[in-house]
């Protein structure tokens, strides 16, 4: 996956302060908002009548952008103010070659083939694993990066596609087998009709129906959209005819042609 | 390439490459060689080669290799979807170490022979004594492998020491089946699943094991509908996550708990009276043991499920009385449609052949049959074990088609087929599995009978129980002889005298049945590496070797030889490997085969539907516009045409000739061995998702391996408390029969309840079968991998 200070095409200076008001609203929220976790009194202290914003009402997170109070009401303000553009990012300067190489090589590693499942890049749950759609049902942001979205529709059993990259602990690999099979690469850029025509799409689509999974405004850079406020992609992207679909070839069987 | 398709590439590649020109002043980069070929790639499609489920996949084929995999929408079985092993199925052709070349022990050291010198050593051995040359084969055979392999034996050699792993996965769901309808194989479809309102778990987990059927029933919810999962189970896993009820009970007491189910249904009167009274009869135990039992009326029947109340139940298993009532609820109610499903918690069990009739048995009774999503269903474990060793019947007692070698005119009508002459079949079954090794592994002065064993697809040494007595003394007793095919290095290459390097997958044409009675058909799309050739060219070309020979079981009743093939009235010399895709073999052996296939009405369609198709379930019946008609629901009136009108069931092979299914009573009666003070904990043994059965394939397969890469023993938590050991903590895990180290997993992809320990058997440098038994089920002779007394010993230290 990309770097995370490429992600949004913003720059690493604008990440840390996002960064910091993330922390900062999720501070302020919990100090501010929550209950505050208020011992038992222990015996034979009489209990004061506390002057804290316990009783006030509990703003949710949606709340705080848009009644702004307390000390650090400053401080919110200039929190969204900076997480606003980050989601929906400024036209697009194109991608370098070498960008879009980046972003080949990082989608490779982690699939055997173009197609294939991507295995999955940090430690799970080997049993109980409900949690893989808190983040990766709609792109969760934390500490800075996006999970990916899946691509495909929800399906509850995750973990019978997606298997971890690296052995679980306390189990050991000892050395990966040697194999010498090809993956499939990506099928590259979709054809254009004409300069400035909308591309088509080079790969296909089953399995891949939620096209901003890659390239919605999280996606990486080289192959996000330029239009992130353009939600049907269909409507101008259609299928590549030249590019691989997947489709079955009929006849003639292939034992014929593959005589020993 | 046919001319046409190459204009048509060569000018969508100009266009192509126009409009990547442009692509590339548009984005600054121009697209990789390789990418610009993405469209080269050639697709066919294929059912996976690992388990029973039977998907299909897409293979993408470029340069000769295959490239890619993709899941088949047009498969009913997956609809696009596969499983972590399908989807990298591609990369098990390509591990580094193939068979390329035969191999032959001399001097204690496997060295390169030819084919040549490879079919005549085959050939000496049989020489030696045919009476004593047995096949061990598998249920990863395919179809046409198979039934040549059988042709070979029974109607080549006269000897019917050919047996299957699959006796070591599916055998009791056979004689299971066997007992209650008098035919094998289910009667329900994968269908069923997206019906059912109840799915029970006996025993199985399928979110590991069957994860493209469990998605099948689990993604129901995610569409918003209702299904509720009953995991009963000897120890927490990923399909537990899932279950609405998830009942832990003690190991081999399924049977108390079937009998409570049925208790409960005849004491409340909540059985389907009506069901019972007009398709079943009753019936017990024989002293001792056998596949027909006796009958007895239904009295008898409430007289012996008396004892198993639910609070009897209860102390017998540990599921609680009140799970045992809400179980006999939702049976006793004919508006919920329940699905059983069970592999090898109920088959590798020595009283298998009785627990998978009692769960047939608690459907009959209750009525929960012959309607969608209302069927007590068994899967299996090998792509072909229904296809191949099941219905071609490559068993010790067997022929194809349902029929058995006692049976004088089953043998008539096979030798009619192959064209041998009369009593060319030895009546007389051979050695199942177990027998089989036992005598090879017996010096012939003790009665070991077996000289040669020839084993294809499959991995003995390494899935056999108890290998120290049935595998290593044969290689100690002059004489003894061991011939193995297979793709690469395994337990048992390392112990052969003759190594054979075969083909895999789609290096060669094929044919597959899977658990729910679909035939499935695939081309050869590559070839194999260096000389590694079909195993279905081996036995014919053997066979071919013996002929030349002046054996005279290799000519058929007209002095021709055994596999005689025809093209165009001329015989095509199928036997030269060059030579032996002048024809397809596999249709030519399919069509005689097919011919054994309505005996017991499991018609098969010509070849050609299957070229066509994802996949046919049998019966498949022809039209009379001329098309071919699959059945799903096999017995049911409104599906299956072997049912007599207007009935809406009929058990057309009833073991009793009168249409009836048997309901079975089978007491719950002790396990073979226990744990006591001195081996103080369960031992279970299974697989997980990443590894299909001995790991050849998959643990050369980088993905599969790095997430799951060495076997473990799950213990419970507590007890790792009690014994000071550690997560991950190397420890020594000992049985009567042998010890093993392996790291402890807490907590890991299953939590066996206290007392319970699990070993994956797919490693190889940790072959836990060495601590399994051999004690089998005595009908259908299937061992029990899943349960014998084991202790846990700290390295360095005396614990226990």
């Amino acid at each position: 996956m990309t770097e995370p200070d490429r992600s949004f095409g913003i720059d690493r200076r604008a990440w840390l302060v996002i960064g910091a008001a993330v922390v900062t609203v999720a501070a302020a929220g919990f100090m501010g908002g929550a209950h505050p976790y208020r011992p038992p009194p222990a015996p034979g202290i009489e209990p004061v009548a506390s002057a804290s914003a316990a009783n006030a009402p509990v703003p949710s997170y949606g709340d705080l952008a848009g009644s702004r109070r307390g000390p650090n009401e400053g401080m919110y303000v200039a929190a969204f103010d900076k997480l606003a553009p980050g989601l929906l990012p400024a036209p697009e300067r194109p991608a370098t070659e070498d960008e879009r190489r980046a972003t080949i090589e990082a989608r490779r590693a982690r699939r055997a083939f173009d197609g294939a499942p991507p295995q999955i890049p940090h430690a799970i749950d080997q049993q109980r694993f409900p949690s893989c759609l808190t983040c990766h049902e709609s792109g969760a942001l934390l500490a800075g990066r996006r999970a990916p979205v899946m691509s495909h529709q929800r399906m509850d059993n995750c973990v019978q596609c997606h298997v971890v990259a690296e052995a679980p602990k306390p189990l050991a690999l000892d050395a990966p087998p040697p194999n010498d099979f090809v993956g499939l690469e990506t099928s590259g850029s979709g054809p254009r009709a004409w300069a400035g025509a909308p591309p088509q799409i080079p790969h296909t689509t089953f399995m891949r129906e939620n096209c901003a999974s890659c390239h919605g405004p999280g996606g990486a850079h080289g192959i996000r959209t330029s239009h992130p406020y353009r939600q049907s992609c269909n409507q101008c992207h259609a299928s590549s005819a030249t590019k691989d679909q997947r489709a079955l070839n009929e006849a003639p069987p292939p034992w014929e042609v593959n005589k020993p | 390439m046919e001319r046409r398709d190459f204009i048509k590439a060569s000018a969508m590649t100009a266009a192509t490459a126009a409009a990547s020109r442009l692509a590339v002043a548009q984005d600054g980069v121009e697209p990789s060689v390789s990418a610009r070929h993405a469209g080269d790639v050639r697709w066919q499609k294929a059912p996976c080669r690992f388990c029973g489920t039977g998907c299909h996949v897409q293979v993408g084929v470029k340069g000769g290799k295959v490239v890619a995999i993709a899941g088949d929408q047009q498969a009913e079985v997956n609809r696009g979807l596969l499983c972590v092993k399908g989807y990298h199925v591609a990369l098990a052709l390509y591990g580094k170490d193939r068979l390329t070349r035969p191999l032959l022990r001399k001097n204690g050291k496997l060295v390169p022979i030819s084919w040549n010198e490879a079919l005549d050593v085959i050939a000496d051995r049989v020489m030696l004594d045919p009476k004593g040359f047995a096949f061990y084969g598998s249920g990863q055979w395919t179809i046409p492998e198979g039934y040549a392999a059988q042709k070979f034996m029974k109607g080549g050699l006269s000897c019917n020491h050919i047996d299957p792993n699959a006796r070591l996965c599916m055998a009791s769901a056979v004689t299971g089946f066997l007992a209650v309808y008098g035919v094998d194989e289910p009667a329900g479809v994968y269908d069923d699943l997206d019906r059912a309102d109840v799915v029970i778990l006996w025993g199985n987990n399928p979110a590991e094991m069957h994860p493209v059927l469990f998605s099948r029933i689990i993604d129901r919810r995610v569409r918003g509908e209702k299904v509720t999962i009953i995991d009963l189970c000897t120890r927490h896993t990923r399909s537990s996550q899932h279950a609405d009820h998830v009942l832990l009970f003690k190991p081999h007491t399924d049977l108390a708990i079937a009998n409570g189910i049925m208790h409960l249904l005849v004491e409340r009167g909540t059985f389907d009276r009506e069901f019972v009274q007009r398709h079943c009869a009753f019936r017990g135990d024989n002293e001792p043991m056998d596949l027909a039992g006796k009958p007895i009326d239904f009295a008898e029947f409430k007289r012996r499920l008396a004892e198993y109340t639910p609070e009897k139940v209860q102390e017998i298993s540990g599921v609680s009385a009140d799970a045992i009532r809400m179980m006999a609820d939702l049976f006793g109610k004919r508006d919920v449609r329940i699905t059983s499903l069970w592999c090898m918690g109920m088959n590798q069990h020595t009283r298998g052949t009785a627990i998978n009739a009692l769960v047939h048995s608690v459907h009959l009774l209750s009525g929960h049959f012959g309607r969608p999503g209302d069927a007590p269903t068994s899967l299996t474990g090998q792509p072909s074990a229904c296809g191949t060793a099941r219905e071609v019947g490559t068993l010790a007692h067997a022929l194809p088609g349902g029929r058995v070698v006692p049976n004088a005119a089953h043998r008539a009508e096979s030798e009619q087929i192959w064209n041998v002459p009369e009593g060319r079949i030895n009546p007389k079954p051979g050695h199942h599995t177990v027998l089989m090794w036992e005598k090879f592994s017996t010096p012939p002065e003790q009665g070991g009978d077996i000289h040669t064993i020839w084993v294809q697809v499959t991995n003995p040494a390494h899935s056999l129980p108890n290998r120290h007595a049935l595998v290593d003394p044969s290689r100690k007793i002059p004489g003894r002889f061991l011939i193995v095919s297979d793709v690469y290095p395994t337990a048992t290459t390392e112990i052969a005298d003759l190594v054979l390097p075969s083909a895999l997958w789609v290096e060669k044409n094929g044919m597959f049945g899977n658990s729910e009675r679909r035939t499935q058909q695939w081309y050869r799309m590559v070839k194999p590496p260096g000389e590694a050739r079909d195993d279905c060219w081996q036995i014919i070309a053997a066979a071919r070797r013996l002929f030349e020979r002046g054996f005279e079981g290799m000519k058929d009743k007209d002095g021709r030889f055994l596999f005689h093939t025809e093209k165009a009235g001329k015989e095509v010399p199928i036997w030269d490997f060059a030579r032996y895709y002048d024809v397809n073999v596999d249709e030519h052996l399919f069509e005689e085969y097919r011919k054994f296939s309505t005996y017991k009405h499991k018609d098969l369609a010509p070849y050609s539907e299957y070229v066509k198709a994802r996949g046919l379930r049998w019966p498949v019946v022809k039209q009379p516009d001329g098309s071919w008609k699959e059945t799903r629901w096999r017995f049911a009136g409104f599906d299956d045409p072997y049912v007599k009108k207007g009935e809406n069931v009929e058990f057309y092979h009833s073991p009793t000739n009168d249409g009836r299914a048997q309901i079975w009573f089978s007491p719950y009666v002790l396990p073979p061995e226990v744990p006591d003070d001195k081996f103080p904990f369960w031992l279970c043994t299974g697989r997980v998702l990443e590894h299909w059965h001995t790991g050849t394939m998959t643990m050369r397969i980088p993905q599969l391996r790095s997430a799951m890469p060495e076997a473990y023993v799950e213990m419970n938590r507590d007890d790792a408390r009690r014994l000071g050991i550690q997560n991950g903590e190397r420890v020594a895990l000992e049985t009567r029969r042998g010890t093993l180290e392996l790291p402890v997993w807490i907590d890991g992809r299953g939590s066996p309840p206290p007392g319970s320990l699990f070993v994956p058997f797919f490693d190889e440098k940790r072959l836990i079968n060495e601590l399994t038994l051999q004690a089998h089920c005595p009908i259908s002779k299937e061992p029990d991998y899943k349960k014998c007394a084991a202790r846990v010993r700290r390295l360095g230290s005396g614990g226990a």
